[in-house]
Parts: structure tokens; sequence; C-alpha cells
């Protein structure tokens, strides 16, 4: 098996090089009677074809258009076991003549990747009926049977064609299965032709880049199976989805049948026979309005690239279809824009994959707008709908609106063409209506108004009256205090100076008249006993009316202990008698401020 | 009442609130389709059930006024467009769809201030929206008062708190004269195509002028069914209390239910 692998690697033909895009168009008879139907087949081959736009046929008095349809097939090489293949989409048109004489087909625009191709105009020669046209003689180079094959040699090299299902809903995905058998030693392999969908659009899903076979029986011989490509075809309308039979030109290799004989080499045309699959119509019963024909199973949203912009900026809203199913054939739902908002731009992308067997992709359509004024707007929910064969119901689905806040616009400056005129208003109109919004204000058309509604100046007055008379009251209480202090202050000096007799010392009895002083001072004037200074204190006693000689006997009992203070041992003052002048003088004092 | 059973009418309150700004949001945004498929007098309909509703929005009363302007009652629309007006005094829209409704009006009245600093003043202080005013002589009057409790703490910043109090007088002042002018909450618009106003308020009073759909009056007295009304130009007279409508209305969703069940 190996060594058949090799023949194939380096012996296989070329059927295709297409490097180019091609774009053409044929018929299949140039000559016809009035009320024939004539098919013109436009051509798009190329070995990648990016997105490519179904041509249009264009309106004419001449051609009555009354059917299309479309198929997609793909011839592939193998070279060194590597595969490259060539896409061919065919747009077929059943076109009618309405009258005799030579018509012309018009030239129609293919757009593929963006780029137009223009197929060219053909002639048809129409006659009134009576002779038989002259039809090109049949059998080319392709319809030739090879001449060296073998009757026999159908059955030992063919292709085995299978679907997963024998009849399926218009647009459910039909899995179609080719497969090469052979009982000989292949040494060569090349498409001559592909197999092709009628009433379907296809993807393919399998392509075979190494060959890989597996032994199969079949009616009781031994047959090698390649698996050779895997289609998933979608109906477009109920009736049949015909699969045209699939032609491989093979060389074989024969065993040698004696000791001199060789073996010999053969080129067989392996054919798939035609297959037929039944094509149902979608049940009429629960088709949601707006159905639009998708099959399958899908999720669908709308969103917006953002929700606050300005008057002026440019927004993008997705439509997005995913899933499995026709993917490529559905057709997306419009969102409903506020009137304010200017569209000014729609693309549509298709992104397939494949999953399993299963076709898989997403379509989004993307809108670019343009809000001119200001305020709230609500984009409504959008709804899309699709048959799921296999609940065999319909769903329905629907997405979330959106809120989009417009804020002013930064102005925008336009420069007009040289010898612009001023704008004149030929008419006047309101203002157009407020936009959707989520919420509004609810409550009573009332507004504070006349000297009630200023309510809160009373209580800020009481507030500062209060505070006023927290203020007061302080003060008094401060003052209080002092009268207090000022009234005892006597009491407590006799009582300082009475412990002059229990001291210790002379020193400890100088300091207990020193500190009974300062303090009735300090308790008399209502300053603290730290800040009396004894001068600034005599001119305010003298103020009050002590009399001048009770303060200089004040004045010479400090001296008196300052110097005592100061003193060797033995030489003090005799405190008993000091203490008692002093209770004399500040006992006058008091009486003094008693008076006053 | 426990603290969870205040924190549930909390919530209550707040859910009641919140369902009746979305129904009245619901008649609105009908009424908006209506108003744009061309159904004007269905448009009207829904909005005047959103005010039912309790619905006190410019945007919701604007679009009232465009509705009725659209179905020809002028002096309806002038008096929704100036309620829209009451509550957002500044919006551009409003002010340009009541000078056009006013313009299309049969009586053109000229004020007796027209071109005096007076009139310059009560523009001035007409523009300036009721709420907006006195949110400012409140912060004003917090700020004087914190000023002078603060120069009553610490015996400083006397002058600050003295400016701050010559403010709040100033503006208390201006709100006195916005508050007391007729032409601020007692104004009213003509609602029907034409009015005799009377020298008293009776069906026998002599005529002594006759006034037109959407001309603006101020209402100085109410008297049996009759209001004593006056006109920017010093006019005034008598008019039955049906054929004008005060812009201000209390009682607006009681007003509206009745208009509707009238319909």
């Amino acid at each position: 098996m190996r060594a058949l692998m090799l023949h194939l690697v380096f012996a296989l033909s070329i059927v295709f090089a297409a490097e180019d895009i091609t774009v053409t168009a044929s018929v299949d008879k140039t000559t016809a009677f009035l009320g024939d139907v004539i098919t013109l087949t436009v051509t798009v081959q190329g070995r990648k074809l990016p997105s490519v736009s179904a041509p249009r046929f264009p309106a004419t008095n001449d051609w009555s258009l009354r059917g299309t349809s479309s198929s997609t097939s793909t011839s592939i090489q193998i070279i060194n076991g590597k595969m490259t293949s060539s896409k061919t989409i065919d747009y077929i048109y059943f076109i009618i003549p309405q009258r005799t004489g030579k018509l012309v087909i018009p030239s129609m625009e293919v757009l593929v990747g963006g780029k137009k191709y223009r197929t060219k105009p053909i002639t048809v020669n129409i006659l009134s009926g009576g002779a038989k046209p002259r039809q090109p003689k049949k059998g080319g180079p392709s319809a030739r049977q090879p001449a060296r094959q073998p009757q026999s040699a159908e059955q030992d090299v063919f292709i085995g064609v299978d679907a997963n299902k024998k009849s399926a809903y218009q647009g459910e995905q039909i899995t179609v299965y080719f497969t090469l058998y052979s009982r000989l030693d292949l040494v060569n392999l090349s498409y001559k032709k592909d197999a092709e969908f009628k009433n379907a659009w296809v993807e393919t899903i399998f392509e075979a880049t190494r060959l890989q076979p597996r032994v199969v029986t079949i009616g009781g011989k031994r047959y090698y199976a390649f698996p050779i490509k895997t289609v998933a075809a979608f109906p477009l309308m109920p009736g049949y989805v015909t699969v045209e039979p699939m032609e491989l030109k093979c060389v074989v290799q024969y065993p040698p049948r004696s000791f001199f004989d060789f073996g010999r080499r053969a080129e067989i045309i392996a054919r798939s026979k035609p297959l037929k699959i039944k094509v149902l119509s979608l049940p009429e019963a629960g088709k949601p309005d707006g159905f639009t024909g998708a099959v399958g199973k899908f999720s669908f949203s709308l969103k917006a690239d953002r929700d606050t912009l300005s008057v002026g900026d440019a927004l993008g809203i997705t439509v997005r279809v995913s899933g499995a199913g026709n993917i490529e054939t559905i057709t997306l739902p419009q969102p409903q824009f506020p009137q304010d908002f200017e569209v000014f731009d729609k693309k549509e992308k298709v992104t397939k994959d494949v999953k399993g067997e299963q076709v898989i992709g997403t379509k989004t359509a993307e809108y670019v707008v343009v809000p001119h004024s200001e305020g709230e707007f609500i984009i409504p929910p959008v709804e899309f709908s699709y048959f799921n064969p296999r609940t065999r119901k319909y769903v329905k689905l629907s997405s979330d609106s959106i809120r989009i806040v417009v804020g002013p616009g930064k102005g925008v400056s336009v420069v007009g063409p040289v010898g612009r005129s001023r704008i004149v208003a030929v008419g006047g109109d309101i203002e157009f209506i407020k936009p959707d919004a989520l919420r509004l204000t609810v409550g009573r058309l009332s507004l504070p108004n006349g000297l009630r509604a200023l309510w809160f100046i009373p209580i800020e007055i009481l507030a500062i009256l209060g505070v006023y008379a927290y203020r007061l009251r302080y003060e008094r209480m401060l003052k209080d205090i002092k009268r207090i202090k000022a009234s005892r202050a006597f009491k407590e000096a006799q009582r300082k100076l009475s412990g002059v007799r229990r001291a210790k010392d002379a020193a400890q009895a100088l300091s207990a008249i020193y500190d009974a002083i300062f303090q009735f001072i300090a308790a008399k004037l209502g300053i603290e006993a730290g800040a009396v200074i004894f001068d600034e204190a005599a001119a305010k006693l003298m103020e009050k009316g002590v009399p001048e000689e009770t303060i200089e006997g004040l004045r010479d009992a400090l001296d008196k202990i300052h110097s005592s203070r100061f003193a060797p041992a033995g030489e003090h003052c005799d405190v008993v008698e000091l203490s008692e002048k002093v209770r004399e003088y500040l006992k006058t004092i008091d009486e003094t401020f008693g008076r006053t | 009442m426990t603290t969870r059973k205040l924190t549930v009418v909390f919530f209550l309150l707040v859910f009641a609130l919140s369902s009746a700004q979305s129904d009245v949001a619901a008649y609105y945004n009908k009424g908006n389709k209506a108003y744009r498929d061309g159904k004007f007098d269905e448009a009207l309909a829904n909005y005047l059930k959103a005010v039912e509703l309790g619905g006190c929005d410019s945007k919701l009363f604007f679009n009232i006024g465009n509705a009725y302007f659209r179905l020809g009652r002028t002096g309806k629309a002038i008096l929704w467009y100036e309620r829209a007006r009451l509550l957002s005094p500044n919006d551009p829209d409003i002010l340009k769809n009541l000078n056009f409704a006013r313009s299309l009006t049969k009586d053109k009245i000229v004020s007796i201030y027209r071109g005096s600093l007076l009139q310059v003043l009560f523009d001035f202080i007409r523009r300036i929206p009721f709420k907006g005013y006195w949110f400012v002589l409140l912060i004003l009057s917090v700020l004087a008062t914190s000023a002078t409790i603060y120069y009553i703490l610490r015996l400083s910043g006397r002058w600050v708190a003295v400016v701050l109090w010559i403010f709040v007088i100033i503006f208390a002042f201006g709100w006195y004269i916005k508050s007391a002018s007729p032409w601020e909450l007692k104004t009213a618009i003509v609602v029907v195509p034409k009015v005799d106003v009377r020298s008293e308020p009776t069906e026998t009073g002599e005529l002594l002028f006759t006034i037109h759909d959407g001309t603006k009056v101020a209402v100085k007295e109410e008297r049996f069914g009759w209001y004593r009304i006056m006109l920017e130009d010093g006019h005034s007279g008598w008019v039955p209390d049906s054929v004008v409508e005060l812009v201000v209305a209390k009682d607006l969703a009681q007003r509206v239910k009745k208009e509707l069940g009238e319909k």
C-alpha cells in the first residue's frame, strides 16, 4: 500500500493551475426557437475565491428571466501528497427570448472580493419556428470515453456517494460523502469533473489532502476505500437536491498475468452515480412573522459600541447571528433607528467554520449611524426567528433594546465653496418632539414660592440666637468663678499664714507667707497667681482704693522675705511677726474690696 | 414602628415610585410612536394618560404642546409649552416652539413696560427657575449662618458674615418680587377661539374687549367661577374660568383626567 501511495505522490497529473480569477459567461445554445428556455451560466473561477456577490441578470425587453440556480465545485490536484484546489461557482439563469432575431445577452457585473469583473455580451439567434435550430455537435474531449478503458474497469474502480439523510427540510444541512473504491493499485489520480449540486448552496467540510485507505468488502470482493470529499449542502427550494456524478481520472497498474508479463498501466475514469435527496418545505404552522429562512440553531444579539456620545459622532450598531445552520443564506433583521439618526453605512460579514461535520458560523451586519440631535434615544428590540429541524419547531429570539444618550456636539466648522450664498428660510415650523425615555419625573406641578418657601431662614436665625445665648452663659459662668475665688481669698490666705507656726524651718515659713500674698492678690484681681507682677498689681490695688501704706507694707514684707531667703542661717527675720503684719495688710485690702 | 417595618415601607415607596415612572414613560413612548406615525390624536391621548398617572416632566409637556399644535389648538399648545418652560426655563427647543406658537396668535399685545429697565429686570428674574433660585438662597443663608456662628464663638470673620447676610437680603427681596408677580405663578392662557372680557363677573357685564386663543393673561382675582384677568398692556376685566387655563395647576392630573373623560 505504501508503494501505491508513493506512486500517487510522484505521478499525479495537473488539471488546473488557475492563479487568477476568471469570470466568463456561456449559453447552452446559440440558436433557438422563440419560447425555448436558454441556460445562461456565469462561471467564476479562481484558486481562492473571497466573497462573491451573485450577478444580477439585467432587466431587458428581449429576455424574460424564469429562474436562477447556483452551484459550487472544486477542482483539486495532488502533488507530493499535498492537494491544491481551484474553486468554481456557476450562477445559472434560465431565460426565454421575447422576440426573434439576433438578441444580445448583455454584459453582467460580478463583485469578487470587492473587485468588479464583467462578462462579455453573447449574441443568440432566435428563430420564429419551423426549422429546427442547428445544435452544436455533441461530444467534446470531456465527453469522450477513454479509449483504453476496459469494460470491467468500472467494477474495479468507482466512486461511492452517500448522504446522511434521505430527505431534509429546505435550508437544513445534508452531509454528502464521496469515497473512491479500487481493487487495483492506483498510480495517478486527478479530478476530471467535480460533483455538481443542483438546488443547494454547498460548503466543503472535508477534502482529502492525503489518501488514507481502509479495506472494505463489497459483493464478496475486497476494495481499498479512499474518503475523497465531504460536502454540506443546504437546499434552496422544496423539491429535490440533485448531486451530479463526480468523475476522477485514475491511472491504475494491472498485476502481471505471467512471468513474461510486466503488468500494464491503464487510465480509468471512475464515476459516482447521481444522487437525489428529497427537500421538504418548511411547515406553515407556527411560522413567525418576519421569518427569513434561517434553519438550524442560532443565537442572536444587537449591540452598540457605546451608549454615550455627542451629536455628530459616529456610532456602531452590530446585528449578529451565530450558530449552526444555513448561515450563508440567512437574511439579518434590520434595527429601527430613531428619526434623528442618519444611517451611513452597512457592512455584512460572514465567517464560517466546521465543527464535527456541522457548518457553524457568524453573520454580522455593522451599521454606522450619526445622531443629529441630543437627548436620550431608544433603539427598540429586534426579533429574529429560525426553524430548528431537530425539534421541528420555530424559535423566536429577541434582542435587548439599546439606550443611547447623545450629548451636545463639539461644533463642526464647515467650509463652503467659493461664491456661497446666505441661506434663506422659506418656511418655519416647531421643533420635533423630545425622544423616547426610560423614565420620566413623577410629581405635582407645584413650585416653591412665596415667603413660606423661605422656612429655613427663621430656623437659621434661631440657631444663631441659641449659639449667642450659650456664649453669654459661658462668659457669666467664668465671671462667677472669679467672684467666688475673690470672696474666699482672705480666708485662704489666713489658712496659709497660720501654717507658719507649724513650719519646720524659717525658709518654709517664708515660702508660705510669699504664696499667701500672691495667691490673695491673684484671686482679688481675677488673674492667675503665676501671672502676678507686684508693681502692676500694686497699681491696680491703688485704683481699687487700697491705702498706700498697706501696699508699701506688703512691699516691705516681700523685700524681707527675699533678703531672709538668701541670708545665712540664724539671721532670718521673725517670721511669726512678719506673718501677723501680712495678715493685717491683707485684711485691710479685703475690707477695701468689700466696701467697693 | 420597628426598623424592619420602616425599611419595608421605604422600599415599597421606592418601588411604587419607580413603577409609576416606568408606566408614565411607557405611555410617553407610545405617544411618541403615534406622533411619528402622524396620529396626533392618539399621541395626545397617550401623553395625557401619562400626565394623569402623575407624569410631571418638561419633555412630556413639550410633546403635548407639539401634539396640540399639530391638531391646530394653538392656545393649548402655548399652555403646555409654558408648563414645560416652568420646569426647564432654558431649554432652547421649548423657547423656540413657544415663540413660534405665540407668533401665530391673533392678539398682538405690547407690554406697558416694553423697552424699560423694569422689563429687563422682570425678564431676567423670570428666566431664573424657582427651584434654582430657591436652592441658591438656601445655600447663601446656610453660609451666612455658619459665618455668624463662627464669629460668635471665635470672635473673628465678622465682615464675611455681614457681606453674606447682605447677599441673602438682596436675594430674598428678589424672591419676594418673583413670588408676588402675577406673571409668574398666576399666568393663564386662553384656550378657546374667542373670549369676551367684561366689566364685572356676570354675562350682563359690559363688554370691554375681546381676546383670542393663545393669549397670555395674569389672574388677579377669582370669584363665582370668574377670573379677573390682566393683560400685559395693562387692560383688565372678567372672564369665565372655563375659557382660560392656569399654567401652574396643582390639580393637573385631575384636570387631565376630566379632559380625557370628556373626550
